[in-house]
């Protein structure tokens, strides 16, 4: 354990302040805890103080200072790091695992990112299984569906994942949700969720998708004006807390805002001008952008401005009872304030 | 202008105002401005004098009393605007906008009054309210028949339903058409789709021939195609809905095709390309549909829901009821051409 790197004392993993109350969480182990969900994640848990222990994984550090935090450098990629990850869920007596080392936004470099989420994610699983850890939960997007011209209107968790081969981005989530979905058949003692947002938007939030939405040009496929459904990034949060905090019922849910509305009526309430191009005019100028590493969408996210990839809230709704705060046009007109406030900072 | 804490009679205070703002403005150069503040004043002025002539106010600086005015007008205007922007998205979970529905209807009216005449029959058998399947017979290379047949629905019907076409993939996923059929509640034709919007006590209608259905030639005109693979069935028995056949006539003479070609399709990224004596060899124009008399007709409903959900692991079963629906729409489509004794004048 020589990298062990313990957290400041700041931090207060040693304050011997133990809630007696028996509303006590087990310890909590999350990975990529400085991504992008991992650090709102921290932020939330910031108050929250039934939390046994909880144990950041990731490679660096958060800046977040939060009580009865342990802070180990964890690199997903080292082959040796499953026995690693095993042996800190013993020593800090895990039970619980929340898995968040998935980008935000599509990477350049797609073999560094299939080995962090795909690799990575078998790395856990077999330190999940080794040290028998009792609920594992994690966030993926309703996006890996795939928009497909024959997508019914709404997917259901039972959907196949159909993203396209070639974005690779959704492709690692797919084949993380399989290795996380045999695991969970193979180990039924191990309560284990799926959170699949759709696109998310929010303050804090900035993924490639935010920052698609935020310019004040979109552009639109010519002949095609798929609906869109958004989800807020607190109603994400709302959703992973329940499942964290709460004893809820394991399995694949898709969590998404109310309400979905077409991509004209959403750029025409968000006062953004449209811009109507010819699909293989976008496709070759959008897919040079990104060859040429000045994009940062990817060509075959214009699936999604294309045809439809909405998925079905309802299974949550029931399960969970997740009841989003924010519907989907609430989302956008707030994220459509908040960018152009940030366009004039 | 000092400000008093005394209330003043309003008529007081607006002449007041009048006599001391006048100084200001006649000071302005620029006469833009000041005919524009002139008139301002005028209508605060007037505003104070009808808002309360005899009403004791609180004497407030010129100034703020106009810029107040002014920030008053702007959050309204604001208001209006925000509402503007807000206002008339109806759009249900399919896209259903019933906002552009309004504004386009007229055209389909007039294609339904005036231009294929349609007479509707048998609107009695449609439910006045709750889930029910409606199935029709397939024509045309757009889906002017199902335009109609919500046409029909919505103007004869008593209850002013909206029907739910469902359309096959051919067209619903074409471009710019796609869109707008989505628009105006036409939905691709998919089992889960169909479920959830029955399942919503909606008005379903289906058009189980699909693309059979529209790129049949002219000569076998109004001799029905296989009715899919039974999924009408299953989901009339799986959602407990009345099933209504309905026969549309005079679909199958507004484009009549002499043959299809699967190559040029292919280069269009469609399945096929029907080809008729118009189309594409005048382009766009070619698909300006013939003037031909239309029926539409109602049967009375057939009730699958009874079966039960044992029925539905009978596939020779579901085969045979299939294939008695399907023949019920093809007696409701002979019964309307015998009694027509012509395509174009009915």
């Amino acid at each position: 354990m020589e990298s062990e790197v313990p957290a400041k004392p700041d931090s207060g993993p040693r304050k011997k302040k133990k809630s007696a109350s028996n509303g006590t969480l087990p310890a909590l182990a999350i990975t990529g805890a400085s991504g992008f969900l991992g650090s709102l994640v921290l932020s939330r848990l910031r108050g929250e103080e039934r939390f046994e222990k909880i144990v950041v994984l990731d490679l660096e550090k958060p800046s977040l200072p939060i009580r009865k935090t342990k802070f180990y450098k964890v690199d997903l990629t080292d082959p040796a790091c499953d026995a690693r990850l095993a042996e800190i869920f013993q020593k800090e007596g895990v039970r619980q695992v929340l898995h968040l080392s998935f980008f935000g936004s599509p990477r350049r470099d797609a073999g560094y990112a299939h080995e962090v989420e795909v690799i990575g994610t078998l790395h856990l699983l077999h330190a999940c299984a080794q040290h028998k850890v009792e609920k594992l939960a994690t966030v993926t997007s309703t996006l890996a569906y795939g928009a497909r011209p024959d997508n019914p209107n709404f997917l259901t968790e039972e959907s196949p994942l159909r993203a396209s081969k070639r974005f690779s981005h959704l492709q690692n989530k797919v084949e993380a949700e399989g290795l996380i979905a045999s695991f969970a058949e193979k180990h039924p003692e191990t309560h284990v969720t799926v959170l699949r947002r759709c696109m998310t938007l929010g303050p804090k939030t900035d993924t490639y998708i935010t920052r698609f939405f935020s310019r004040p040009v979109v552009p639109m496929i010519l002949g095609y004006d798929p609906l869109l459904q958004f989800v807020h990034e607190d109603d994400v949060l709302d959703a992973l807390s329940r499942v964290i905090q709460s004893n809820t019922p394991a399995g694949v849910y898709n969590i998404v805002g109310e309400g979905l509305l077409p991509l004209s009526t959403l750029l025409r309430i968000g006062g953004k001008w449209r811009v109507g191009q010819p699909g293989f005019v976008l496709n070759s100028v959008v897919g040079a952008l990104w060859l040429a590493g000045a994009g940062e969408i990817p060509p075959e996210f214009l699936d999604y401005l294309r045809y439809l990839c909405i998925a079905d809230g309802e299974k949550a709704r029931e399960k969970l009872d997740y009841r989003p705060r924010h519907s989907t046009k609430d989302t956008w007109l707030s994220f459509t304030g908040e960018a152009r406030v940030r366009s004039l900072r | 202008m000092a400000k008093e804490e005394k209330p003043v009679p309003a008529e007081t205070l607006a002449s007041q105002v009048r006599k001391n703002l006048a100084k200001e403005i006649e000071a302005i150069r620029d006469p833009g401005i000041r005919a524009q503040a002139e008139k301002r004043l005028a209508e605060a002025i007037e505003g104070l004098q009808e808002a309360a002539p005899k009403a004791h106010v609180t004497q407030k600086g010129v100034i703020d009393f106009l810029s107040d005015w002014a920030a008053s007008r702007r959050s309204a205007s604001r208001e209006r605007a925000g509402q503007r922007a807000h206002e008339g998205i109806h759009i249900d979970a399919f896209g259903f906008d019933r906002a552009y529905w309004r504004r386009v209807e007229p055209l389909f009216a007039y294609l339904y009054e005036n231009y294929w005449r349609v007479e509707t029959s048998g609107i009695e058998h449609v439910p006045t309210e709750g889930r029910t399947l409606l199935v029709a017979n397939h024509s045309g290379i757009l889906p002017w028949d199902a335009l109609m047949l919500r046409e029909a629905v919505e103007k004869e019907h008593p209850a002013q339903r909206h029907v739910r076409p469902l359309i096959e993939d051919y067209t619903a996923t074409m471009p710019f058409l796609g869109p707008f059929l989505r628009r105006v509640g036409i939905t691709r034709a998919d089992q889960q789709n169909a479920e959830r919007l029955l399942n919503d006590e909606k008005l379903v209608a289906i058009f189980p021939e699909g693309i059979q259905g529209i790129v049949k030639p002219y000569r076998e005109r109004y001799r029905l195609r296989r009715f899919g693979r039974g999924g009408l069935v299953k989901l009339a028995i799986r959602t407990r809905s009345p099933v209504v056949p309905v026969a549309i006539v005079g679909g199958d003479e507004i484009y009549p095709v002499i043959g299809q070609s699967p190559w040029l399709g292919k280069v269009l990224g469609l399945p096929t390309l029907p080809l008729t004596p118009l189309f594409p060899w005048l382009g766009a124009a070619g698909l300006v549909p013939l003037p031909s008399k239309w029926f539409i007709r109602f049967g009375p409903p057939i009730d699958l829901a009874k079966l039960g959900k044992k029925a539905l692991d009978d596939e020779i079963l579901v085969n045979r009821l299939n294939e008695e629906v399907r023949s019920k729409v093809q007696d409701l489509v002979y019964e309307v051409i015998r009694e027509r004794r012509s395509a174009w004048l009915g």
